[in-house]
């Protein structure tokens, strides 16, 4: 099997065979709830980093005894619903942190009503000052201490380094990647990447590592894509979802590049680690990446990602998308309307989802008219 | 229909578009204000703080110089201390005229917010992005209760890009080290007034400002103990909005102090008199997180109809523990940055929203424990989702370690076109008739 048609399998499979082999192997894979977890500490203590997601959700039922609809966002109901049908029975523990009122509560509602075998909360600040720098360094290295004590290993300096370089080397090597899009006709589309993204964030990173080393040689070969497409940027929140990919491809569209959790966000910057300050420099690394509107008042380091990438991947328009009850992303529709001007591409009104995607229809409509308004 | 026993609720008319690019602030002085003032004699008092606080918008507009831009959950003591004047962007939407809030939130909508958005902050987006507002010299914000704050710091940012912000980190633990990191901001923020205000901390100055914070929360702990009677002597319906903002807005100052030594003298006297509210006491209800800014005549519809009676007022009022006995004409500036510390972290609202959710379950037992309650009414504000995931556990904990059942209906605190007062009765009356069946033992 081509490394492309694999990274793509295990980014729809959740879980994957890779995932299926590490168990197998007696393994301990920890589930961990968002990107602002460092991974490298995760793997520098021997067991694979986990990044939960909705996908194979059906329904979100189960969750909504405790996490009501009525004002509660479906990416975490889904996640906590696959936990409560055993889907995520796989897991040796999992990961939690204040990504958001959401994700913080259906972590929170996971450890109480479904008593996971190992469970971690971290705080993480929501500024980069230097006195939540260090509050993030203090919060790791208890992390760092639970992991140890939990898997009964030591996470030496050493292994630390290492687990940082390969998760470095997988951030580089999916933007290679992504700079494939660049070309007026790449060879693949952006459905493509974002199956491979959410592969990124749930396979071994020597595995990842060694299949987007293949797959980078096998795109030199493979054939363009043909026609004249119009070329967009998602910008917002996707989720491990397609639809919206597969929405705006299937309507003569390609997705080039995004700004996205799912997405560019994982791997746009890598960690500057120190080996002086190993956990403060991861600290100051992760609150200071590219990130999501977590962060307070960051909209101008996604505008700035926005301006730039709208030049180097010459695309043609922007689809803003959000969840429904997300209030993180929910305001950047006022900023970016504001500011639109700046981009000199249309930016397309927000698009609010639901993720189990009972509205397919919906989306695929709004984005069959946008695509027409760019149209080449 | 529910038993409205001819109650008659407030009426609005939506049906004109009110002219939102006016002084909001002149608003407030020609229409609640002038309606607090008005008020009989023997029930003014009642109001003073809210016309405390209106005093506190009107100067900012004469003296901008010590404007400070504070979050409704960021303790007000730190501006005092430092001489300054508290400009809480979102007391505007708690004051305002209800039609003037739906207003401001249809504009926000204009502009892009999402319909579910906070209608406490989503109601002075468009008057802070137009610039409407006093301009402020220092803004301080923080990252509780919820979401909704998080983001409300990007509006601060991009309407004042040239006004540098302190945001204070809210921590997730209610321990030590969530203390100590908390202070450790404040401690810099501090040394941000200094530097955005020109004006210098004067250390007897932040003395006094936290003994009168220390003296206000004493004697809001001891007006409790006195509603933990029965029948609970607080007029409920009428005092909940006036302590609610006195503490989001004036703690800290000789104001607040001198207002609750009333409060506290009242109701020591109706304790000792055996006097309950206005009307008989037949339930005793605790009432959980949001009530409707609106129309406070739903707890008169309670009270009329059930003889319910909200003795308590969870996340809306601080509850816990009063500070410690410190003399504080001696403090030191660690000592006081420590007592500040405690106060943001057990701000109102902001205690039960930034941690973990067991807080919220926790409080919600104590205060119905403590209060001898019948039942609990959680009347979600939509936008509260963090509490709202708390709900079902909470209702679940209260069966089980008290015997109590608890109602869970969603609410908009601010705007009855989500959910208006007959809606809430309509909701609230099967369970009332419940818990009555229950209390008189017609039921098990």
């Amino acid at each position: 099997m081509k490394a492309l048609d694999t990274l793509i399998q295990y980014g729809q499979s959740n879980p994957s065979a890779a995932v299926q082999e590490w168990k197998a192997a007696g393994g301990k894979v920890l589930g961990y709830w968002c990107s602002y977890i460092p991974i490298e500490l995760i793997y520098a203590a021997g067991a694979l980093p986990y990044r939960v997601r909705g996908a194979g959700a059906t329904g979100t039922d189960q969750a909504d005894h405790d996490m009501s609809p009525v004002c509660n966002c479906s990416f975490p109901r889904a996640v906590l619903d696959l936990a409560h049908r055993g889907v995520y029975d796989f897991l040796d523990g999992i990961i939690g942190m204040n990504e958001c009122d959401h994700g913080r509560r259906a972590f929170e509602l996971w450890v109480e009503r479904l008593h996971p075998p190992y469970h971690h909360f971290v705080y993480v600040p929501r500024t980069r000052k230097q006195a939540s720098i260090r509050q993030y360094a203090v919060e790791l290295e208890k992390l760092k201490a639970s992991l140890e004590q939990h898997l009964g290993t030591e996470i030496t300096p050493q292994a630390l380094q290492e687990s940082v370089s390969l998760c470095n080397e997988n951030r580089a090597l999916l933007k290679q990647l992504q700079e494939v899009f660049q070309e007026d006709h790449p060879p693949l589309t952006g459905t493509q990447r974002h199956h491979i993204v959410n592969a990124s964030v749930s396979i071994p990173p020597e595995t990842l590592n060694k299949l987007l080393r293949e797959l980078l040689a096998e795109v030199k070969q493979m054939p363009r894509l043909d026609g004249q497409r119009v070329r967009v940027m998602i910008a917002g929140w996707v989720g491990d979802d397609t639809l919206v990919h597969r929405a705006i491809e299937d309507s003569g569209g390609l997705v080039v590049v995004d700004n996205c959790c799912f997405g560019a966000r994982s791997y746009w910057d890598p960690i500057n680690f120190d080996p002086l300050d190993p956990l403060g420099s991861l600290a100051l690394s992760y609150l200071s990446r590219l990130g999501c509107p977590r962060m307070f008042a960051t909209f101008g380091d996604r505008f700035a990602m926005l301006e730039q990438a709208a030049r180097d991947y010459r695309v043609d328009g922007i689809v803003h998308t959000r969840l429904q009850f997300c209030d993180l992303h929910g305001l950047e529709n006022v900023f970016l309307t504001r500011r639109k001007q700046q981009l000199e591409v249309p930016v397309s009104a927000t698009l609010v989802l639901d993720y189990i995607g009972q509205d397919e229809g919906r989306v695929r409509t709004r984005m069959e008219a946008f695509i027409e308004q760019l149209g080449k | 229909m529910p038993n409205l026993k001819g109650f008659q609720f407030k009426t609005y008319d939506f049906s004109k578009r009110l002219d939102t690019k006016v002084d909001l602030i002149e608003v407030i002085n020609n229409t609640v204000a002038k309606a607090f003032r008005n008020q009989p004699e023997p029930v003014r008092w009642i109001f003073e703080p809210l016309l405390q606080y209106i005093d506190e918008l009107n100067y900012c507009r004469e003296h901008p110089d010590k404007v400070v831009y504070r979050h409704f959950t960021f303790a007000p003591e730190m501006v005092y201390a430092m001489d300054c004047v508290s400009f809480v962007p979102e007391a505007l939407t708690f004051i305002m005229p209800t039609e003037y809030l739906c207003a401001l939130v249809d504009e926000g909508r204009e502009m892009g917010m999402p319909d579910h958005w906070c209608g406490f902050l989503g109601g002075v987006l468009a008057p802070i992005m137009y610039g409407r507002l006093p301009q402020p010299k220092a803004i301080l914000h923080c990252n509780q209760p919820c979401d909704n704050s998080v983001a409300q710091g990007t509006v601060l940012a991009e309407s004042y890009p040239d006004t540098e912000m302190f945001i204070l980190d809210n921590p997730y633990t209610d321990d030590e080290a969530g203390v100590q990191f908390c202070a450790e901001q404040l401690r810099e923020g501090f040394k941000y007034l200094e530097r955005m205000t020109g004006q210098k901390l004067d250390l007897d100055r932040f003395r006094q400002v936290m003994k009168n914070s220390a003296r206000a929360y004493e004697l809001i702990y001891q007006i409790n103990e006195y509603k933990k009677a029965v029948p609970c002597p607080i007029p409920t319906s009428v005092i909940l909005r006036t302590t609610s903002g006195a503490f989001y807005g004036l703690t800290g100052t000789g104001g607040l102090v001198q207002w609750l030594e009333k409060h506290l003298a009242d109701a020591k006297m109706r304790y000792e008199k055996g006097i309950g509210g206005f009307r008989q006491e037949k339930l005793r209800v605790v009432w959980n997180l949001s009530w409707p800014v609106f129309d406070y005549s739903v707890y008169d519809w309670m009270e009329e109809a059930f003889g319910a009676i909200a003795v308590a007022y969870h996340s809306a009022e601080p509850f816990y523990q009063p500070p410690p006995d410190l003399d504080y004409s001696k403090a030191s500036f660690e000592v006081l940055l420590r007592e500040l510390a405690l106060r943001n972290n057990n701000h109102a609202m902001g205690r039960q929203g930034r941690g973990h959710m067991m807080t919220f379950v926790d409080d919600s037992l104590k205060w119905c424990r403590e209060f001898k309650a019948d039942a609990g009414i959680f009347a979600g504000h939509w936008q509260c989702q963090a509490n709202w995931a708390a709900a079902q556990l909470t209702k679940e904990k209260l069966m089980e370690e008290l015997g109590i059942p608890m109602l869970v209906m969603v609410v908009d605190q601010l705007d009855p076109r989500v959910v208006s007062a007959e809606q809430m009765a309509s909701r609230m009356e099967p369970f009332l008739e419940m818990v009555t069946a229950k209390k008189e033992g017609s039921v098990q």
